[in-house]
């Protein structure tokens, strides 16, 4: 009975944790949560690219997922709703990020890596991240569950680690999004990402300790050629902590049938319209 | 209740602010540009995920009393910024600025507060 995902290595042939980069600590991303840069806005206003938490990349640059023209048009679709406050995030009815969105994620994420697997834990939505580095392969094709985090499995080169993922939920049921901006793929989505830690300098003249995540985002059913987004996480001070989220506890906000936020109060009346 | 108008300028330059108290759900549209402030007594803090919200209880003119809904940022970035669970107690007397839903209903989203004992609470320019 195959009820484990087949091994390639023996755990002679894993890492020491010692030979393993030293990703421990809290991280919090600079920058945008959107991976198109070009489409960020501030309540429905064009952001200011020199405004805090601004876009990293190039001022007011569209990064351009290169969608076919079927999926741009989707894309061009939920901008709009985006724009009038009408985009369903699912992230409103408390549907944790997935993959890649973790990476858009708003609050600290740690890094805990392990010979045979890495974590990535994020604060906001409580979401946990695995990444088998164990030898293991992924399922094959007909036999894979896409869901919100889809299949990791990766392996370390040098300090980075790279991982491919696959069995990605996509837009298929229309809960999984890559951004604010409701960006999408489709369930056939696969990714190769790529973590190294790095060394910046700061205003201040020091360096500061950098995570560089580089995602290349392929998918057969909605873009033309492979598209390379990147996210930047810094490590905050010592002793800063990762506190408990649990969205559920009191969302006082829904989505209603055409897509509006509605405000509760206690007795579930609509406060907002 | 009382009302008073900031300037556009100081508006203008929250919105970059509030940028996370709004991530949850969209409030594009919602919410007025310009802030107002109301003085009243906090019934309950509600300290809890996905966002933070401060009710208060103002008295009107004619002496009825009416419930405001004002939303703050989530716990967990409030516990960082140095807030907890105590930064506002049930009969605290509070000046309160927010900026009102567009449907005029008592809620909105909180810029800042000032407390009796001359605590300020968020911004309060």
């Amino acid at each position: 009975m195959a009820c484990l995902a087949p091994t390639g290595a023996s755990a002679a042939d894993l890492p020491a944790f010692s030979e393993l980069p030293d990703w421990s600590g809290t991280w919090s991303r600079r920058g945008d949560t959107v991976f198109d840069h070009g489409t960020w806005t501030l309540n429905g206003v064009p952001a200011d690219p020199n405004s805090p938490g601004a876009s990293v990349s190039a001022p007011g640059t569209r990064a351009n997922p290169p969608y076919n023209a079927e999926w741009e048009a989707i894309y061009q679709e939920h901008l709009a709703l985006r724009d009038a406050g009408l985009f369903p995030d699912p992230l409103t009815r408390c549907i944790s990020h997935g993959f890649p969105r973790i990476f858009n994620a708003l609050a600290p994420v740690e890094f805990v890596v392990r010979p045979e697997q890495t974590w990535i834990l994020a604060e906001h939505t409580r979401a946990t991240m695995r990444i088998y580095t164990d030898g293991s392969e992924h399922p094959p094709v007909e036999e894979r569950w896409h869901n919100f985090y889809g299949h990791s499995v990766g392996h370390w080169e040098d300090d980075t680690l790279v991982f491919t993922t696959v069995a990605l939920k996509g837009w298929r049921d229309h809960d999984s999004v890559l951004d604010r901006s409701g960006l999408v793929l489709s369930d056939q989505a696969h990714a190769t990402t790529r973590i190294r830690r790095t060394l910046e300098p700061n205003s201040n003249g020091t360096m500061e300790d950098l995570l560089l995540v580089e995602i290349t985002l392929e998918d057969p059913v909605a873009l033309t050629a492979p598209w390379v987004v990147e996210k930047r996480f810094y490590r905050e001070p010592s002793g800063t902590r990762i506190f408990d989220y649990e969205c559920n506890e009191y969302n006082r906000a829904i989505v209603d049938e055409n897509g509006r936020s509605l405000i509760l109060d206690e007795e579930g009346k609509v406060l907002n319209y | 209740m009382k009302k008073s108008y900031l300037n556009l300028i100081t508006a203008l330059c929250l919105l970059a602010f509030q940028q996370t108290a709004t991530a949850h759900h969209s409030t594009v549209g919602q919410i007025e540009e310009t802030s107002i402030e109301i003085e009243g007594v906090v019934k309950e803090f509600q300290f809890k995920n996905p966002h933070s919200w401060i009710q208060v209880m103002v008295t009107n003119d004619d002496g009825s009393e009416t419930e405001w809904s004002v939303e703050w940022l989530i716990p967990n970035i409030l516990m960082r910024q140095g807030y907890n669970p105590a930064t506002f107690r049930p009969g605290d007397q509070v000046r309160v600025k927010l900026r009102q839903h567009v449907s005029g209903s008592p809620m909105g989203e909180f810029d800042g507060a000032l407390k009796a004992d001359g605590k300020i609470v968020g911004r309060w320019e």
